[in-house]
């Protein structure tokens, strides 16, 4: 008996039922693959564009997020007072300093708001951060993007689309590398 | 969604909580059901227990193995408690098999294993459903129904409810064969139990994956999540059916 009469005799009625049900339903419900990604707006979720920012850096220069079309980028968002936040900051450090030139940029948005600056330019003096540092002084970006937790961070494909967020910390330096290798490879 | 669940000065990661609390209630009820399977309770739950650990390993050796040079330049990334740094299929994958080996080991045919894991398996299964609404993944399309719930800049199905939901009628319809089980006079087919819950899950996810915002389509808009939950439908039922047709041993 071939494999097909097998599988025929040995569904009764209720089998085949249950199973024409979901051939039917996924046949009825083929989408359109436009419509998946229409009413999209940017949003701080995986699969959707990363909202747009403009900020000044500490070190006075504007920071455009979609200026940064191209790059593989690394949003993450900081605070000084927050533990886990200096933990993970020499090993992000250390990536920058590997990857930077072949495309990745390090985004590290600081909490201004509840930060006070004079904190914030000892933090970065004592761990030799050499990425850009925007800072968030009206708490706008970090309501955009839903942090609830710091730090949390983003990773954001050449596209400015988000493949990946990773709440609380601190990161571990190799998944740190994983992902950048991951995004720098749609750059090159 | 509720990616942080904030207790004082703690903030929890619900996303990262909820599968460890599938964990604990799966175990128990796993523990609790495995004597009404004929299944000695403490066997079956050693072999959860070490499976789920050698699963762990294993899943962080999945992702070693992809980006050994990563862990090269910092070997104590090996150890972090970073649950990013797991491969889940992976780790399923290595889990399956140490369950495999440890009921060769303990004398247990794979299929009455199979069925007395398939309580935590019902668990996990509402566990991760409960997951995604809380990160917000898994979200459904835009609709206009009265119980959308706003989620991404649009009003969409609360896709992760339904399933939720359909997981939690699997667990119910799980519990009733097993007490069926208890009661009769002869232990069901192996695999009997496990096979249904596949076929009801597998249904229960291409009718909620059909209301899905974010699933994988090809050029002609067939969802692919729905084209493998069908065919894994299609294995599941042939597999209930011939053993529920099957005379007794």
């Amino acid at each position: 008996m071939s494999q097909v009469a097998r599988f025929g005799s040995a569904l009764r009625w209720p089998g085949w039922l249950l199973l024409l049900t979901a051939v039917l339903w996924t046949g009825w419900r083929r989408a359109d693959p436009a419509m998946l990604t229409q009413g999209r707006p940017p949003a701080p979720q995986v699969g959707f564009q990363a909202p747009d920012f403009t900020l000044t850096t500490l070190q006075g220069d504007t920071l455009r997020l979609s200026d940064l079309r191209g790059r593989a980028v690394i949003l993450n968002f900081w605070a000084s007072w927050c533990p886990p936040c200096k933990a993970e900051m020499p090993a992000m450090q250390r990536v920058y300093a590997d990857y930077a030139d072949q495309g990745l940029t390090i985004v590290a948005v600081n909490f201004t708001a509840n930060d006070p600056r004079p904190n914030v330019e000892a933090f970065v003096a004592r761990y030799g951060l050499t990425f850009p540092i925007p800072l968030d002084e009206g708490g706008q970006v970090f309501a955009a993007y839903r942090v609830y937790s710091l730090p949390t961070t983003f990773f954001v494909g050449p596209d400015g689309v988000i493949r990946d967020i990773v709440v609380g910390g601190p990161m571990a330096e190799a998944l740190l590398r994983t992902r950048a290798e991951s995004l720098l490879a749609e750059v090159k | 969604m509720l990616p942080v669940l904030s207790l004082g000065p703690l903030s929890l990661p619900v996303p990262n909580l909820l599968p460890i609390v599938g964990l604990v209630l799966g175990s128990w009820l796993t523990e609790r059901w495995a004597p009404r399977l004929r299944l000695a309770a403490k066997v079956v739950s050693d072999i959860l227990f070490y499976s789920v650990l050698i699963g762990l390993v294993g899943a962080r050796l999945f992702v070693v193995l992809r980006t050994p040079q990563a862990f090269l330049q910092s070997p104590t990334s090996l150890v972090s408690l970073n649950p990013a740094l797991l491969d889940p299929l992976g780790g399923v994958l290595t889990a399956v098999l140490a369950a495999w080996w440890l009921a060769q080991r303990r004398g247990l045919s794979w299929w009455r294993l199979a069925d007395g894991l398939t309580p935590f398996l019902a668990v996990m299964q509402i566990a991760l459903a409960l997951r995604a609404a809380a990160q917000g993944d898994f979200f459904g399309l835009p609709t206009t129904l009265p119980w959308g719930v706003d989620l991404w800049g649009a009003t969409r199905h609360p896709t992760q409810l339904y399933w939720a939901l359909g997981a939690l009628m699997v667990l119910a319809l799980v519990h009733g064969w097993v007490r069926d089980a208890a009661q009769a006079p002869t232990p069901p087919p192996a695999g009997l139990l496990f096979w249904r819950f596949v076929a009801l899950s597998a249904f229960v996810f291409v009718l909620v994956a059909g209301f899905r915002g974010d699933s994988p389509v090809t050029a002609s808009g067939w969802r692919l999540d729905q084209i493998a939950g069908v065919m894994v439908l299609a294995v599941a039922l042939y597999h209930w059916q011939r053993r529920a047709t099957a005379p007794p041993a």
